[in-house]
């Protein structure tokens, strides 16, 4: 009598079903793996921002330090020894609002850099702090137009990459603007 | 029939969820890097601004510079290079705008020093503020300096930029500073408050002493005092001069053939030597008695003299070796066997030799003479040479000033100095600004200007 009726109550075959099933688990599969790459990379991002970051704000104050710089007394590849203006009560003491004379020296060893301010002459250095970390080479000054006598210092901080990234490489440099002076 | 009106339905089932799982999933990867890429870009912006922003500040001291440079100024108008309004109590002048590429400027000046009228120090206070996203800003200070109507050796009679290096017997018996080491071996002595550079110091070794008076008798302490030595700013002088003297008025003595100046020898005929070269040669001597003179090079050999006129003062300028076509290393002033440059009547301060020098070409100075006949002073005269290097040896004795780039000292020479020479201003030629200071200053703005610099 409803034969029509019957008919309507009929289901999707076993065979779509199971089409359907693994064409919905490819493209839930596909979309969860792209889901989990960006959570899995998204530490790694991070970091590579902070190390570029944290990058930057050494190259500005190490170009700043130059760029006001007398003298330098130590130049090596991962050594720098500048005897420049530092806007401290006293050199290696608390922070003042007028520069003075201070011998600054950035030493570089594995995988981070240090900074220790001490008098002109180098003695009564105060505490090294850490300014770089993660570093992948020690060798971070260069110097023009030689090491013996440095008009213009150069800065390379390399960090490593992960899953197969490229390396972060932050660059820059500056003149001594008093090296006539001193 | 029935078939075709089924599968639109059976679509919708797992289509929009699953859509929409892969836009939630495609927003979170991308949202990854967008926010890594804003952080970067944040700090690329930045950093640019702040680049931006140091060399906007720097076009605000290049103008000052500049102004000051071409405009003269006195010490009633100080700041009529850059405006009309007078300076404040503390001598800065009212702030001066522009803009240039990328954003604007701001800068003060202070002129003090003066001098015969003349500026001798110009401090420059500019800030910088970029017109990008950032906003950043900068603030420099910047020391300029005039040598110009200055008193140049009134704190050392001795005065060199690079260091001092005396050796075999040689004696300093005046004040001496430099901005560097000052190094003193094989029985060297230095009489006189001395001053090394700041992070410079003092070494004595093989038997040298270091005696704080002139006398020798007293220990003494070295000082950290900066010596500025600017350029010498030779105005006109090289059209303007009394080098058409000689050797009309300013006579020869001694075979006139062996004084040769400007390429025709003191008996009219032609010479060796080249453009403004004065040459001296064996037993000959010459009279100055003009006031400005403009050389290229001086050389004097086999007892040869200078004199200076009775009543005279006498500057003589050697111009830059670019303007006199000579390469790196020449040595513009050269006195061998016996040679001697000395006032008739007159003290040190009565003959001057300044060096116009370059900063890209080094020129030398070759102070010999074997004249140490046992008189205090055989050479009498200041030498001004803020660019070159300058050698004496040989048994040499001078009275007077010296400033330079460096000074060895070897082969028993002696320096002494004397008042007048301590005395003596460079002459008063337009003021030249030379940058002797740089410091990134730490705020943005501030009162007087200079704080936090």
């Amino acid at each position: 009598m409803n034969a029509p009726a019957l008919r309507d109550e009929h289901g999707f075959t076993l065979p779509e079903l199971l089409i359907a099933l693994v064409l919905s688990l490819m493209v839930v599969g596909t979309g969860v793996m792209v889901f989990s790459a960006a959570v899995h990379t998204q530490p790694e991002q991070q970091r590579r921002g902070e190390g570029i970051q944290q990058a930057r704000t050494a190259t500005e104050r190490l170009t700043q330090e130059v760029r006001q710089g007398l003298s330098v007394p130590t130049a090596t590849s991962n050594q720098l020894s500048i005897v420049t203006y530092v806007n401290s009560a006293s050199c290696g003491g608390a922070a003042s609002n007028s520069a003075i004379p201070c011998r600054v020296t950035y030493t570089c060893t594995a995988g981070s850099c240090t900074r220790v301010e001490a008098l002109p002459n180098g003695l009564s250095p105060g505490p090294a702090r850490t300014v770089v970390t993660g570093l992948t080479s020690s060798a971070v000054f260069s110097y023009l137009p030689s090491s013996a006598n440095p008009k213009f210092v150069n800065m390379t901080f390399s960090f490593s990459a992960g899953n197969g990234d490229d390396s972060i490489t932050v660059q820059d440099g500056a003149t001594l603007r008093n090296a006539g002076t001193s | 029939m029935l078939r075709r009106s089924l599968n639109p339905v059976a679509q919708d089932g797992f289509a929009v969820p699953t859509t929409l799982l892969m836009l939630i999933a495609a927003m979170g990867a991308v949202s990854v890097g967008v926010v890594a890429s804003i952080n970067t870009q944040r700090g690329t912006v930045r950093d640019q601004g702040s680049k931006s922003a140091l060399q906007l500040a720097e076009a605000g001291v290049s103008e000052a510079l500049l102004h000051y440079n071409r405009i003269s100024t006195d010490q009633s108008h100080p700041c009529k290079p850059v405006t009309s309004t007078g300076p404040d109590a503390q001598g800065w002048c009212p702030a001066v705008t522009g803009t240039d590429v990328g954003g604007s400027y701001s800068y003060q000046v202070r002129a003090t020093n003066f001098s015969f009228g003349l500026a001798g120090t110009l401090e420059i206070v500019s800030t910088g503020t970029t017109s990008n996203a950032s906003g950043a800003g900068r603030r420099v200070y910047v020391r300029g300096q005039s040598a110009s109507a200055q008193q140049i050796f009134s704190n050392y009679t001795v005065q060199m930029g690079d260091g001092i290096a005396m050796d075999s017997n040689a004696e300093i018996h005046s004040t001496a500073g430099t901005n560097g080491n000052f190094t003193l071996a094989s029985n060297a002595l230095q009489c006189g408050q001395a001053s090394v550079g700041v992070g410079h110091s003092m070494t004595l070794t093989g038997n040298s002493q270091y005696h704080g008076d002139t006398g020798c008798l007293q220990s003494g302490t070295v000082n950290h005092d900066e010596i500025a030595l600017p350029a010498v700013n030779q105005g006109d002088v090289v059209t303007n001069n009394d080098n058409g003297r000689l050797f009309g008025q300013d006579l020869i003595s001694g075979t006139t053939n062996k004084v040769c100046f400007n390429g025709r020898r003191g008996d009219g005929s032609t010479g060796t030597c080249g453009a403004r070269h004065l040459d001296l040669d064996s037993n000959t001597s010459v009279t100055l008695g003009g006031s400005k003179y403009s050389f290229c090079k001086l050389t004097m050999s086999s007892n040869t003299a200078i004199y200076i006129a009775a009543g005279a003062t006498v500057s003589i300028y050697f111009d830059s070796p670019e303007s006199c076509g000579y390469s790196n290393g020449v040595t513009q002033l050269a006195m061998d066997s016996n040679a001697r440059i000395t006032s008739t009547t007159g003290g040190a301060a009565n003959a001057s030799l300044l060096f116009v020098g370059s900063p890209s070409l080094q020129t030398n100075l070759l102070l010999s003479s074997n004249t140490n006949i046992g008189a205090a002073c055989e050479q009498n005269f200041v030498v001004y040479a803020p660019r070159s290097a300058i050698e004496m040896n040989s048994n040499s004795t001078y009275c007077g000033a010296i400033a330079g780039r460096s000074l060895h000292m070897d082969s028993n020479a002696r320096l002494y100095s004397s008042a007048a020479a301590a005395q003596f201003s460079i002459p008063a030629t337009h003021a030249h600004f030379e940058v002797d200071r740089f410091i990134d200053c730490s705020a943005q703005s501030a009162s007087p200007p200079s704080s936090g610099c």
